[in-house]
């Protein structure tokens, strides 16, 4: 390669460069519908995907719905209604008289 | 970014004002087609609306981000379909260089604009986002999803033809 080739190269190489640069600067935009069509066509979250953002976004939600079955299964027990816890009384009833006649049964069976 | 995971609507169209007309251009130089480029840039945004969780910062800049969505996007849809050409796109192309003011020589930039889209797809891609979208050769490669290296080897081949062809007129 001659020095001018060389030269006529280099030329070409910043005209080339020039004109992209000029290219670059002129701009066109996008239609002016385009922005409220994309965002008039954003689809809603399900409600499931709601609560799954909803559940994601901060580290004590999942903790908390954790907690959640747990704490619904502490009130139940505490405070839960039971037939025998009423009355006491009739609780102890009720085991003296399974006892009795579990008593009865071992006796006929012995005879 | 946090506001648009978080299902904000109105942050997430703060940022498609943003970043829209970059987008529908490179889109337009891809497509040759402005009802292709609406649809691709469409596409685009309701892919980042919907995993902008992916989006991390530290891999690259949202721009980057986003334009690679658009590529990956064009490229499976030009796998389901032939392209288009359109002369309203290329018209588009065309008005920047009408529309630029105090512009010494439009026929030029026109005669390159035509050239630019001809060139083989990646040559065109890898061009229109270093060149004219502003992005450097590490983005255009994440953008493209190939290598440092082999961006600019695509690049410097399409400055080759872009220059062997200019100096022929």
């Amino acid at each position: 390669m001659t020095a001018e080739d060389e030269q006529n190269q280099h030329q070409d190489q910043d005209q080339l460069d020039q004109r992209l640069q000029r290219l670059r600067q002129l701009q066109t935009r996008a239609p002016a519908h385009l922005a409220g069509r994309i965002l008039a066509n954003l689809p809603e979250p399900t409600p499931a995907e709601q609560f799954l953002l909803w559940l994601t976004t901060s580290l004590w939600r999942p903790a908390l719905a954790a907690a959640v079955p747990l704490m619904i299964g502490f009130v139940a027990g505490v405070f839960g209604s039971h037939p025998l816890n009423d009355d006491l009384a009739a609780w102890y009833s009720a085991e003296d008289l399974v006892y009795a006649t579990f008593i009865e049964e071992y006796e006929h069976d012995e005879i | 970014m946090a506001r648009i995971c978080d299902g904000d609507e109105e942050a997430f169209g703060l940022l498609v004002h943003r970043h829209i007309d970059a987008l529908y251009r490179y889109a337009l130089r891809l497509t040759m087609s402005s009802a292709n480029a609406e649809d691709l840039v469409q596409d685009t945004w309701l892919a980042a609306w919907q995993n902008a969780k992916r989006y991390q910062a530290h891999k690259a800049g949202l721009a980057t981000w986003l334009h690679r969505i658009l590529h990956n996007k064009f490229i499976d849809t030009t796998r389901k379909r032939q392209p288009e050409y359109d002369q309203q796109a290329v018209d588009s192309l065309m008005n920047e260089v009408v529309v630029g003011q105090g512009e010494d020589n439009p026929d030029a930039l026109g005669r390159l604009n035509t050239l630019i889209s001809q060139l083989p797809e990646n040559q065109k891609a890898a061009l229109s986002l270093a060149h004219l979208q502003g992005f450097s050769n590490k983005d255009v490669a994440h953008i493209l999803g190939i290598s440092v290296r082999a961006t600019e080897s695509i690049l410097a081949r399409a400055r080759r033809t872009l220059r062997k062809q200019l100096s022929e007129t």
